[in-house]
């Protein structure tokens, strides 16, 4: 060898890794720690663009488990509403490493703390997943039995859960300074009044994310010794900063600390694993096709690409093949060499009637509160 | 001086023929309603559709059924006074199968968490149970086709209540397990107000007016009374051919001529007791 990077593949270098690879598939971005198979049990939580990653994985006939199911005959659109099947528990969006600890913690302590519920028009809504009850409920003893029932439904999910998927979207978060817990949402956006005394900011630093991490697998593991933990960062940058700096700051900063503990929690750990979403979205090979016109959202197109990536990278492209073969009506291609936008043929409600099937679904269909940080802008 | 009588169309399925029997069996109670009957079994006008001031179908088969039972196969909206709408599932049914699902803290027999686990149905917020009651309910045809009438005209439209199963559904065992369950919980009452409540609700956000089923039939709220639904006849073109003896889901004509004492009460029209 007469220098250190005679024998770099392909994908080490930018041009042939980045400028003139498949940037559709990616070759050799994720090379799986742990690989998903069919039976593989796999759980989803995190921030809004998790729920790109559920669905996909359901699509793709992965076991991806619902703690918390809606009742059976629902309508999908009522059990979106309610929080149903957007994860593995109705857990909401959990945004930091942090919210994830705490919900871990509480779950094994049986621990529901009625500071935690806050009132908005004579409604109760829990603080810790104040989405999932749009309309709040009709008192805290109510607010609070659903919480038991909640994390009950979570102990029994991650004990029987193989690997879980975590993708981590924020550093920022609001503490209740009284309970010492991390809330979903600022307090005053969706449920009660901000009060500095009570309330304060905090945005996670690299060691805080570290520590959480690290512990929410040992607790995961307590549980569960066989669990194995997925992270990936969410490319969806910051609604609003509270920190003070420019959004397009906070969010690079954010994201460039969550990215780091994944990557390292992953670098120290068997038992997890990093998987490149955040890299394929904002690459800037893949500038001008990632993000929707709000420059937030990332487009269907993109979200194809990265489960595309994920898929292959797990074997998991046979099952998709024969689910396209069977949905020919829909004009997707057969056979093993899948065309990975035929995911999008695939992607729409469950019960989708016919006459219905060629209507692409909204593009911003996900439940995401942090969204509603925006209609407080100035 | 006598009034022209208003026009008024009861369109449903099986649940039609106590309407139609009570209104031939009291017809001078009602002198100022003069009823036409539109519907067949089962899910026959899920094929009808409003079209240019008129419910029709495509379907031939549908079509036929409701030509052999009513004589007609089209039905012109215009000149119609009033449209009650009946049975095609519009009833407590649909709550009762939300709380064979879930649990609620609304109802009287849940008070938290560890009582839903023991029924082995998982707590559900009112909220939920509320928007999934109204959404069971809005699903059925008996709704559709109401909200279809009310968006289509200016005659007032309306929804009646299907009965409530007799009591005697309580001994036929699994089939309406969940009645009897919210029964014995002591639900049954709770049940029988949300139900009402929703209902009335839903129809008003529809343009729709929604006829209850009368008070004095329920009994021990999620169920009719023997007296209202024996006897019952069949929707048939002979008109007299009786339910089996343990049918419990139609009502009898006592019970429609109560329903239709309501309609002639909500359109301000006479009702002349027997002598």
């Amino acid at each position: 060898m007469t220098h250190p990077y005679e024998d770099i593949p392909p994908e080490g270098f930018w041009r042939s890794g980045v400028v003139e690879t498949d940037r559709m598939d990616w070759p050799g971005l994720h090379k799986p720690k742990f690989h998903l198979t069919h039976t593989t049990r796999v759980a989803t939580a995190g921030s809004c663009f998790a729920q790109h990653i559920g669905r996909y994985l359901r699509l793709a006939g992965i076991n991806v488990l619902d703690g918390e199911p809606a009742p059976k005959g629902m309508g999908e659109e009522l059990a979106t509403r309610f929080g149903y099947g957007l994860y593995s528990a109705r857990y909401g969006n959990i945004y930091t490493a942090r919210q994830m600890r705490e919900l871990l913690e509480d779950a094994m302590a049986g621990r529901v703390d009625k500071r935690l519920f806050l009132t908005r028009k004579g409604r109760w809504y829990d603080m810790l997943r104040p989405g999932v009850e749009p309309t709040g409920c009709a008192s805290l003893e109510e607010a609070m039995e659903l919480r038991r029932a909640h994390l009950e439904a979570v102990l029994a999910l991650i004990s029987s859960t193989d690997v879980l998927v975590f993708t981590l979207g924020l550093t920022e978060g609001w503490i209740d300074k009284r309970a010492g817990k991390t809330l979903a949402m600022a307090p005053g956006v969706i449920a009660g009044r901000y009060r500095e005394r009570r309330f304060a900011f905090h945005n996670f630093s690299y060691d805080e994310v570290l520590e959480d991490l690290r512990e929410t697998l040992r607790l995961m593991q307590e549980l569960n010794p066989n669990i194995k933990l997925l992270l990936t960062v969410s490319p969806v940058p910051l609604t609003a900063t509270a920190s003070g700096d420019h959004v397009l700051s906070a969010s690079s900063y954010s994201k460039s600390v969550l990215r780091a503990a994944a990557g390292d929690v992953a670098a120290g750990e068997a038992a997890v694993d990093y998987f490149p979403s955040y890299e394929i979205v904002t690459s800037t090979a893949m500038a001008a096709t990632a993000y929707e016109a709000n420059l937030r959202g990332v487009t269907q197109e993109m979200v194809e690409t990265v489960m595309g990536v994920f898929l292959v990278a797990h074997g998991l492209l046979d099952a998709l093949a024969e689910m396209e073969a069977g949905e020919t009506a829909h004009g997707a291609r057969a056979g093993s060499d899948v065309d990975l936008r035929g995911l999008r043929a695939l992607s729409g409600p469950a019960e989708t009637d016919e006459e219905d099937a060629d209507v692409e679904a909204p593009e911003d269909e996900l439940i995401c509160e942090e969204a509603l940080l925006e209609a407080l802008r100035k | 001086m006598t009034l022209p009588a208003k026009t008024v169309c009861v369109l449903g399925n099986s649940h039609m023929a106590a309407f139609v029997t009570a209104s031939d069996q009291w017809a001078a109670r009602w002198p100022e309603m003069r009823f036409i009957p539109f519907g067949a079994h089962g899910k026959s006008l899920e094929c009808y559709r409003v079209e240019e001031g008129a419910l029709v179908s495509d379907d031939a088969e549908a079509r036929a059924r409701l030509l052999a039972l009513t004589g007609q196969d089209r039905l012109d909206l215009a000149g119609i006074d009033a449209f009650v709408v009946t049975g095609l599932q519009f009833s407590i049914f649909a709550p009762v199968r939300v709380f064979n699902q879930v649990s609620s803290m609304a109802l009287p027999s849940v008070a938290g968490h560890r009582d839903a686990v023991e029924r082995n149905r998982p707590l559900t917020s009112g909220a939920l149970t509320e928007a999934y009651c109204r959404e069971r309910l809005r699903a059925t045809l008996g709704y559709r086709l109401a909200r279809d009438l009310a968006q289509a005209g200016a005659a007032p439209v309306f929804l009646a209540s299907q009965p409530r199963p007799a009591v005697s559904a309580r001994e036929q065992g699994y089939k309406f397990a969940g009645f009897t369950r919210l029964h014995e919980r002591g639900d049954g009452i709770w049940l029988s107000q949300e139900y009402d409540r929703i209902a009335r609700r839903i129809c008003r956000a529809a343009g729709v007016r929604y006829l209850a089923q009368p008070p004095r039939t329920i009994r021990d709220g999620l169920f009719t009374k023997y007296k209202f639904m024996r006897g019952s006849l069949r929707l048939a073109k002979a008109g007299n051919i009786r339910h089996p003896v343990d049918d419990v889901i139609h009502a009898n004509a006592d019970f429609a001529r109560l329903m239709i004492d309501q309609l002639a009460a909500a359109l301000d029209l006479s009702i002349v007791p027997a002598e």
